[in-house]
């Protein structure tokens, strides 16, 4: 028997093929009664062409009417009848074929205690629940399968495993608990949802974390791993208890996992093809699939789980549209509005504590689901910001649109990432969220001064501004940052209040204890900070950063050797001046008392000599306030010019933290902005 | 001679026929030895049959697990008709299947399996309490009371992932009971 089954598995399992006749063929199809249709049909082909004659005719003739007399007892006639329309209806989809399979097997039901009587019975019903869309019916199938079939096969199959006896002939039906296994979760698994019957089915949960616990694919001397569903089922029974999980629901998670699947397809589809009508559609068909989960969500976590997932989708499809350059019609019901919701809904649902009742084994459980949603609905809203500023910059015409309605975006997220940032609530909030907002804010002034026509109002000008100031309050690091804010201000006229909104900010850098701290442990990227907060304590860089963005550190060298040059040439000159008034002085020694007769014809030599001396007196004073000057631009330029140059090593560190959500540095950001609302908070009360 | 009374004549003559309907039968009865207790039956006589009820035990154990979890499920989505029709599964599962593997007597005394047949039993009782079977989940647990009486101090798995001496085990899980 054992040495048949193997047989039999390699000939559908591995494909080689051996000379049977039907009744072997039909005694043996649980090993490949759950193959795919195609398969099923070659293999029955095959079976077909090595047995002389075609299951369809070899059914007609052996089980219709008038059928011809095999020797077998009426019990295996019936089984192998019902097999063989059942058979025929999997290959060819006639239902017909599994009426009469359904027929035929009914008529066994007076001797159900036979193992293998009872598997075809149930699976055969269960077959027909599933053709007629009856989930109750299959679901009972599937529970009575398993309580009358596999439930009394496990021990004497372990037994007979221990003893060596697999091969023994009396074995019989037992032998096959392997495939069993198998085709349960398979039948459960991929054929229900593929015939619609994809809700109610939870109480096969139980089946599919039975089917996973040391059950599916750990016979590989019968299955091969490869060739099992044991990765499958595994996968299904992690996610029913997983965080993506709808409180262990099944249907939830054959929903989710179908739309997964769907989105994966087309996320494939749309980097291979572009944004083709096959593309769209399998998109759509994506965003359906979503739908039908979400609508088998009965918890929040399930609905974030799904929120999570399409959100990814609507990111996707903004960053693919901005790369492509293509806008296609396509629309889904999910929108970033209704993520919120949701998070709204799921951190008010746990702020009393009872994580269980939505569904989470633990408040960790909780708060990742909270930051998993969260990182979601900023990481589409950028994107999303991003496409639009991308589409104001390419067609002038759509500029006034598509600029406010990334601000629009990019102030949404900011509304959300100030209610949650607080004191109170901010454990809800992901640390990747502090540079998420920098985005935006910056986004917002960008939207309104770089890619907005000229028709910006003096409020989005200074709205802008604000934006600018909240952006460098909430990541300082970014140099361009500062030039940003002078560029706003300059369009408004009012440069001159840079360092009035420029140095709270460089203060806030240089009094940081989290800063000072990060760079003493040195963490990550604790040099380029230090560079940026040494830059910020000194007023002149801090000019440096807001107006020089534009000129090279080179020409900005070259600058302080001119003003060098200038100064050396200046001192010269007045060295010279110095030693001529010292030279009109030695000529001219003080004035002694002159004879009368040569007072009136020297008074005019005199007064010359007074007038140069007094010109030259000036023009010294005036030369010494010049160098005083010129000294002072040498010394600050001097000290300063390296602090400016220095923070060139910053250059890259947003890119790094846009790109790594996981970046240790996004830890920073919370505290210095927590920090920071401390400070502001403890000022507040002593004042 | 004393006259037989008409009373005893007619029982005589009852028991007779009853003898003759006897005889008189085809063949003999069903069961010409009476079929033994399910604890008889499963009392283990080698090593293979003690690894078989270990591997079954086992087994239950974390069956048993995994039908808890579905009921927590079905029960958290108040899916009335999953919970209708996952009971009746566990009704039979426990009718025809656990508690003739739990009826024997021997296995809650084996040093080797003792302990897990506590973890089954505690397991089943939990899963009753779930079912709202009161009455058959303290039937659940004054067994274990009686089983292990006197060995209050052994550990087991109860509440699920935490290890517990077995009294205090089955005082929370009473009190559970009632809470519902």
């Amino acid at each position: 028997m054992r040495r048949a089954l193997a047989i039999a598995a390699v000939l559908f399992w591995a494909g080689s093929a051996a000379a049977e006749d039907w009744p072997a063929y039909l005694d043996y199809a649980y090993v490949y009664v759950s193959a795919e249709p195609d398969a099923l049909r070659a293999r029955l082909a095959q079976y077909g062409r090595e047995a002389g004659i075609r299951l369809e005719d070899y059914t007609r003739k052996q089980f219709g009417p008038g059928a011809v007399d095999d020797g077998s007892d009426e019990e295996t006639r019936l089984r192998r009848g019902a097999i063989a329309e059942l058979l025929l209806y999997l290959a060819g989809g006639d239902p017909e074929h599994l009426s009469k399979s359904v027929e035929t097997v009914r008529q066994l039901e007076d001797r159900l205690t036979r193992h293998e009587n009872r598997y075809w019975y149930h699976t055969i019903l269960a077959h027909q629940a599933l053709e007629r869309g009856r989930r109750f019916d299959f679901v009972g199938e599937m529970l009575d399968l398993w309580l009358y079939v596999v439930v009394p096969l496990e021990t004497p199959y372990e037994t007979l495993q221990t003893l060596s006896l697999g091969d023994a002939p009396n074995s019989g039906f037992v032998a096959a608990l392997p495939y069993i296994y198998e085709n349960v979760a398979r039948l459960i698994l991929l054929r229900s949802p593929r015939m619609g019957v994809d809700r109610d089915l939870d109480p096969l949960g139980a089946i599919v974390r039975m089917l996973a616990d040391h059950r599916v694919g750990t016979h590989p001397d019968v299955i091969p791993v490869a060739l099992s569903s044991r990765e499958y089922v595994e996968r299904i029974a992690a996610r029913l208890k997983g965080p993506e999980s709808d409180v262990g629901s099944l249907s939830f998670t054959l929903a989710l996992f179908e739309a997964t699947k769907l989105h994966e397809q087309a996320r494939a589809r749309l980097a291979e093809k572009g944004f083709d009508a096959e593309t769209v559609k399998a998109m759509r068909v994506a965003a359906g699939a979503y739908e039908k989960a979400l609508a088998r969500a009965e918890t929040l976590q399930g609905q974030a789980t799904v929120y999570s997932r399409v959100l990814r989708q609507l990111g996707e499809t903004y960053a693919a549209r901005q790369r492509l350059g293509v806008d296609p019609d396509f629309e889904t019901s999910f929108t970033i509005e209704g993520a919120i919701d949701v998070y709204d809904k799921l951190y008010r649902a746990g702020a009393d504590g009872d994580f269980a009742s939505q569904g989470f084994e633990s408040r960790e459980a909780y708060l990742d689901s909270l930051h998993r949603l969260w990182e979601e609905i900023q990481e589409t809203s950028l994107n999303a910001a991003d496409y639009y500023l991308t589409r104001a910059a390419e067609k002038p015409a759509l500029a006034h649109e598509m600029s406010r309605s990334a601000a629009r975006i990019h102030s949404r997220l900011l509304g959300f990432f100030h209610r949650y940032a607080t004191a109170e609530r901010q454990d809800a909030v992901p640390d990747s969220a502090y540079f998420a907002a920098y985005e935006a804010a910056r986004g917002t002034g960008d939207a309104l001064t770089a890619y907005a026509p000229a028709d910006v109002t003096p409020e989005e000008l200074a709205m802008a501004v604000q934006r600018y100031v909240d952006a460098l309050r909430l990541f300082p690091f970014e140099r361009r940052g500062y030039a940003a804010l002078t560029a706003a201000l300059a369009r408004q006229g009012r440069e001159s209040e840079y360092l009035d909104l420029a140095r709270p900010v460089a203060e806030g850098v240089a009094r940081s204890r989290q800063i000072e701290t990060w760079i003493e442990r040195g963490e990550e990227g604790a040099r380029r900070i230090d560079a940026m907060r040494r830059a910020l304590s000194d007023s002149q860089a801090l000019v440096y950063l807001g107006f020089a963005e534009t000129a090279s550190a080179e020409a900005l060298a070259a600058g302080l050797d001119e003003v060098r040059a200038k100064r050396d040439k200046l001192a010269k000159h007045l060295d010279e001046l110095a030693r001529r008034r010292e030279a009109i002085g030695r000529e001219n020694p003080g004035p002694a008392a002159p004879a009368e007769d040569a007072a009136s014809e020297r008074a005019p030599a005199a007064g010359a000599t007074e007038l140069e001396l007094a010109d030259l007196a000036r023009e010294l004073a005036d030369g010494k306030a010049q160098l005083a000057s010129l000294d002072a631009q040498v010394s600050a330029r001097t000290r300063a010019l390296p602090l400016y140059r220095a923070t060139e090593k910053s250059d890259g560190l947003a890119d790094e933290l846009r790109a790594r959500r996981d970046h240790p540095m996004h830890a920073l950001l919370r505290r210095m902005y927590h920090e920071q609302r401390s400070l502001a908070a403890d000022g507040g009360n002593r004042s | 001679m004393r006259a037989t009374p008409i009373c005893v004549r007619l029982l005589l003559a009852s028991l007779s026929l009853g003898l003759f309907a006897c005889i008189s039968s085809d063949g003999p009865p069903d069961q010409l030895v009476p079929e033994v207790t399910a604890a008889e039956a499963s009392t283990p006589l080698a090593g293979e049959a003690l690894d078989a009820r270990k591997r079954d035990l086992e087994r239950a154990y974390s069956d048993l697990t995994h039908f808890q979890e579905t009921l927590t499920s079905l029960h958290y989505r108040k899916d009335r008709n999953g919970l209708v029709q996952f009971s009746q599964f566990l009704d039979a599962y426990l009718g025809v299947h656990l508690d003739p593997m739990l009826a024997g007597e021997w296995q809650s005394r084996h040093p080797e399996l003792s302990a897990l047949d506590a973890n089954v039993r505690f397991a089943k009782a939990q899963l009753l309490v779930q079912l709202a079977e009161r009455g058959r989940a303290a039937d659940a647990m004054d067994d274990i009371a009686t089983r292990f009486k006197g060995r209050e101090d052994m550990l087991v798995a109860y509440p699920p992932g935490k290890q517990t001496p077995l009294g205090k085990a089955l005082e929370q899980l009473r009190e559970r009971k009632w809470k519902g």
